[in-house]
């Protein structure tokens, strides 16, 4: 059959098939060729040279050249532009780098000022930046900061079919916080946007009691693809900071500040707070020049409450045993004071320091707990009676349209919040 | 923790194909209804523009539909691969998106396509970061009272 056809109009073949044949009938392959030829006599000849330029080809190369030329006239005149001298702002900003005309300095004026064309874009767009510590003569207030991280720190959002996006508190988030607002400033540093996590804040502190600032997204510096919490500008002491976070990328930049946290999945029977907080406690207590030097006697291990944990019951295991073996023995002085029927002096079991503060700091939350109990419900209707006052004292007439369009007491401080809930 | 304007990412596709869709209609009945309206003769200028919206309107939405869909899967799928947010998650996916859709153009239409749609992804992307930085205030209001002794 394939032979049959071969001889009678291969011709009309296309090429794959053709050359199916050609291995089927090889010794037919010339007169083939010459029967193609012969069988279509008005094509001789016709066929366009492979350098054929025809007009569209050859506007198209001029476009391909003068667009050519444009692009790299643009990219020269703009290297050359980013090369030039400082201006005088820049000239006080890159010390290190001389004016002149050589080509290193060139290139490394270049260099620094396209740096900077993404730098603007990736650094914070509203500076971390904390108010000055208030002054204090009694020593009552906190003199450490403790910048705290939001998103599966404190809280922990969640998509399900059924309920859309929840958030959830972490079991143990209010007493954390309102137990550590005694010793410590503290600051919620969230890596979410402020449109976003601001409804958060307001949930995490409505009374305004224990979080002094929060900082969102708009204050990150976007590293290497890394979000990063730089506080270098925060106005602060960094040897008083402590920074609290899931993801040590958040602290890279000040690593020796960084205690790392585990993460939080929605666990209800997590921990991990209410574990950091007599670590934190005994920080903020005991007073270190550096709470950097303090850290770096945790670096390595993974878990660094369950560490400062084992410290404190090895602390306390030589306590007790030192008080063991005083009681054991009968010093002469021990002996009369019994026979005069006096209380011994090693009779109960010796209190350590953290015991003393841990009293002290439970007793405190006790009390802030009851006076917020008490205060609460007062405070908030106070604030949303001031903020009436506000809207209603703006006298221009964007004022008087948000009071009819804007219910007053769903304004800043009560904004609808995501369908939250503690657990 | 993530964009809670947002579904998470398999099931965003649905809603970016739905959304998608739902633009592409409305835009095509505009469109066309216009068009079919005013390439009828006089007297059958409203059955015109309906013709013209029934038979064409589904076509804009299908073909809307089809780019956010496949937007959306690309940008889910680079997300999962790269694990990592950032502006080049969208561009690549623009990328991909023009690629695979111009695919029965041939190769050299299928690469144009996709420059074409990852560089106007990126100049969205630029566009978009560079108005949220301007659109930022200098100084916000605190979002907490200061703290009281």
């Amino acid at each position: 059959m394939v032979d049959e056809m071969a001889g009678n109009k291969s011709s009309a073949k296309p090429e794959s098939e053709k050359s199916q044949e050609e291995s089927a009938a090889g010794e037919q392959q010339t007169s083939q060729e010459g029967a193609e030829n012969a069988e279509r006599p008005q094509y001789a000849g016709t066929a366009k040279r492979a350098d054929y330029q025809g007009n569209r080809d050859r506007v198209r190369t001029r476009r391909l050249l003068w667009g050519f030329f444009t692009v790299s006239v643009f990219s020269g005149v703009t290297t050359m532009y980013l090369c030039r001298n400082w201006d005088d702002e820049e000239f006080f900003a890159h010390r290190d780098i001389p004016n002149g005309y050589t080509p290193d300095l060139m290139y490394k004026r270049f260099h620094a000022r396209y740096d900077g064309l993404t730098t603007y874009y990736a650094g914070p767009a509203i500076e971390p930046e904390l108010p000055e510590m208030p002054k204090d003569d009694n020593m009552m207030l906190p003199r450490y900061t403790l910048v705290v991280g939001v998103e599966d720190l404190l809280v922990h959002s969640e998509w399900t079919r059924q309920n859309g996006w929840r958030t959830y508190m972490r079991p143990g988030w209010d007493y954390f916080l309102m137990y550590l607002s005694q010793y410590y400033e503290i600051v919620l540093f969230s890596s979410e946007s402020v449109n976003f996590a601001e409804r958060m804040v307001m949930k995490l502190d409505p009374y305004h009691a224990y979080l002094t600032h929060a900082f969102f997204r708009e204050s990150t510096s976007y590293i290497d693809g890394k979000i990063v919490k730089d506080i270098t500008n925060m106005n602060r002491d960094l040897g008083k900071v402590i920074m609290l976070d899931v993801n040590e990328d958040a602290y890279s930049k000040q690593p020796h500040n960084g205690i790392p946290v585990k993460k939080w999945t929605g666990d209800k029977t997590d921990r991990e707070l209410v574990k950091l907080i007599p670590m934190l406690e005994y920080i903020a207590v005991s007073m270190p020049k550096d709470v950097r030097k303090v850290l770096q006697t945790f670096e390595g291990t993974d878990d660094y409450a369950a560490e400062y944990l084992r410290r404190e019951k090895e602390h306390r295991a030589k306590i007790y045993k030192r008080w063991e073996e005083q009681k054991a023995t009968t010093t002469p002085l021990k002996f009369i004071a019994q026979m005069f029927g006096l209380s011994s002096a090693v009779s109960d079991k010796p209190v350590i320091f953290q015991d003393v503060i841990r009293q002290d700091g439970i007793r405190n939350y006790e009390n802030m707990k009851k006076f917020l109990e008490e205060n609460g419900e007062k405070m908030l209707e106070e604030e949303k009676q001031k903020e009436k006052e506000f809207l209603a004292s703006q006298n221009f007439t964007l004022g008087t349209v948000l009071q009819g369009v804007v219910d007053p007491s769903s304004a800043p401080g009560a904004v609808p919040a995501p369908p939250t809930q503690s657990q | 923790m993530a964009d809670h304007t947002r579904d998470p990412c398999p099931i965003v596709i649905v809603n970016d194909f739905g959304g998608a869709f739902a633009m592409g209609v409305i835009g095509g009945t505009i469109w066309h209804g216009i068009k079919g309206f005013r390439n009828s003769p006089t007297g059958e200028r409203g059955s015109g523009a309906l013709t013209a919206i029934r038979s064409r309107a589904p076509v804009v939405g299908g073909n809307f539909g089809s780019w956010g869909g496949v937007f959306s899967f690309f940008d889910c799928s680079i997300k999962g691969l790269r694990r990592k947010e950032d502006p080049f998650n969208p561009i690549m996916a623009g990328f991909c998106t023009g690629g695979a859709l111009a695919m029965r153009g041939g190769f050299k239409h299928a690469r144009n396509s996709a420059i074409t749609c990852g560089c106007l992804l990126a100049v969205f992307e630029g566009v978009g970061m560079v108005i949220s930085r301007m659109m930022t205030p200098a100084a916000p209001a605190p979002a907490v009272r200061p703290l009281e002794a």
